[in-house]
């Protein structure tokens, strides 16, 4: 087995508003990849490429060791289990129908499983998917990837619309799935505090390019959160410095913490820090 | 494939099931025969486009190329579900005419034309759905539905009279509506699975 659940090269979409220019990302196995960035910043053009749902300009990807243009991927895609940012079923359906469908869908298709999940997700069985809110439709789409003895996750604001308690849970779920032997998670989000819990990696979309990929725990001791007067921030190198914030009574910064002098006073950043003032950087 | 076709028969029972009620209702009142037999086959165009307009509503197609189906089969379960439904309207034309005890081979005649010209309309219709979407592909289909029968009747008028079919065997028309249907379908499958390809990739949009 290769040692990524997904492995993208050069990956080229052309708009004509829009391009994702020579996309590069790796999924290692056992690993939960959250994929960040502003709205129209190519997170979903990603996803859909990665599964062959859109032609691309140039690139290569591979998934679960099949290259997605290869005659073989259709039975990959049984492997993957995929949730999308919107309603997707006919309103006038229901999960129990939706069940049905996914039967006939797939092969590994876990019926059991399926009712499990509807079932700890609170969803009702018999209700039209018009009557769902926001967040039972996210769940029923969460309950069928996760009733096909998927592989892989790939999911595309999955946990928008979902209320702070079903969240956590479902955080806590897609961990566990992908700490299992041959499995990965790709989770793109607005929510960066939900990536913050649970993913190893973090990649960082930008108006259609890849501004950083990085381990979590890497990015967290790389950069720090300097406070400190105008002057203060003159003597720093400005390679050091990711962004800055001026205010009345002094300067926040994002700063590298290796180049930082001995007595600076660096507060942890968070990821959410990380992010807004990176991609403020990037616009400039 | 099974899974497309249940989805679609979900969403036919919904939206199909009063049509299909006035189907053999009108078919079943002699004055109204021909009238309810032709209003049966026309579910075999209705249902179909339903289903697209269902799906285009929820972006359903989004969804379903995640899952693992090749374009072409989305496609066909369209195809698939008129023929489903054609078998069906000419079901309700031979049910009709043994309870009202029609002539056999009259009504025989008759549900293969109605067959054969659905076939056509659908592999007409169905492109034209995929290339413009169903709220602008049904205007279109109307359209060069309108346009073929203007067309016909046009050539009659020019010739002064209906043009004589040949005197042939009902097993013999029935072939060749077939042949000619299946030459259709699949002329009209490749170009809705080109359109289909393209709409996805947004070349319409």
């Amino acid at each position: 087995m290769d040692s990524n659940a997904i492995e993208i090269r050069g990956l080229t979409k052309r708009y004509k508003d829009f391009a994702l220019e020579d996309l590069n990302l790796d999924l290692p196995y056992g690993c939960v990849l959250g994929l960040v960035g502003e709205n129209g910043a190519g997170k979903s053009t990603t996803i859909r490429l990665i599964m062959d749902a859109l032609e691309r300009d140039g690139g290569t990807v591979s998934v679960l060791g099949a290259d997605n243009r290869s005659p073989d991927f259709l039975r990959r895609k049984e492997d993957v289990g995929v949730v999308l940012d919107e309603t997707f079923v006919p309103e006038i359906l229901t999960a129990r129908q939706l069940g049905r469908i996914m039967a006939g869908t797939f092969r590994s298709w876990d019926q059991a499983a399926y009712e499990k999940w509807i079932a700890r997700l609170e969803l009702p069985e018999g209700k039209k998917f018009k009557e769902y809110s926001r967040g039972m439709t996210m769940k029923l789409g969460i309950a069928a990837a996760l009733s096909h003895n998927a592989k892989l996750l790939l999911l595309d604001e999955a946990t928008g619309g979902l209320d702070p308690m079903v969240r956590e849970e479902l955080l806590e779920v897609f961990a566990d799935f992908a700490a299992q032997d041959g499995h990965a998670v790709l989770l793109s989000s607005h929510i960066v505090s939900d990536l913050e819990r649970i993913c190893d990696y973090i990649a960082f979309l930008h108006r259609g390019r890849l501004v950083l990929c990085e381990e979590k725990d890497v990015l967290l001791d790389t950069f720090g959160i300097l406070k400190c007067s105008r002057e203060q921030l003159k003597n720093i190198p400005q390679e050091a410095v990711h962004g800055k914030r001026i205010g009345n009574y002094g300067v926040e910064a994002l700063v590298e913490r290796a180049y930082m002098p001995r007595d600076a006073v660096v507060d942890r950043a968070s990821l959410e820090d990380i992010i807004l003032y990176l991609s403020k950087e990037e616009t400039k | 494939m099974i899974g497309l076709m249940k989805k679609d028969l979900y969403v036919a029972d919904k939206t199909g099931r009063l049509l299909l009620v006035l189907a053999v209702a009108f078919s079943l009142i002699p004055s109204m025969r021909s009238f309810g037999c032709t209003y049966a086959m026309m579910l075999a165009l209705m249902i179909p486009l339903n289903s697209i307009a269902y799906d285009e509503r929820c972006k359903w197609d989004r969804y379903a190329a995640m899952l693992p189906y090749r374009p072409e089969q989305l496609v066909w379960s369209k195809y698939l579900l008129a023929y489903l439904f054609t078998l069906l309207g000419g079901t309700i034309i031979v049910v009709s005419a043994a309870i009202q005890r029609a002539d056999w081979r009259e009504t025989l005649e008759m549900a293969a034309l109605l067959a054969g010209s659905m076939l056509f309309v659908t592999a007409l219709g169905l492109p034209a759905l995929y290339r413009f979407g169903a709220e602008k592909g049904r205007y279109v289909m109307i359209l060069v539905m309108g346009v073929g029968i203007g067309a016909a009747l046009g050539v009659m008028r020019i010739f002064g009279e209906t043009p004589e079919l040949p005197d042939l065997p009902l097993p013999a028309v029935l072939l060749l509506l077939a042949v000619l249907a299946a030459g259709a379908t699949y002329v009209s499958f490749r170009m809705s699975v080109r359109f289909y390809r393209k709409r996805q990739n947004g070349a319409y949009t």
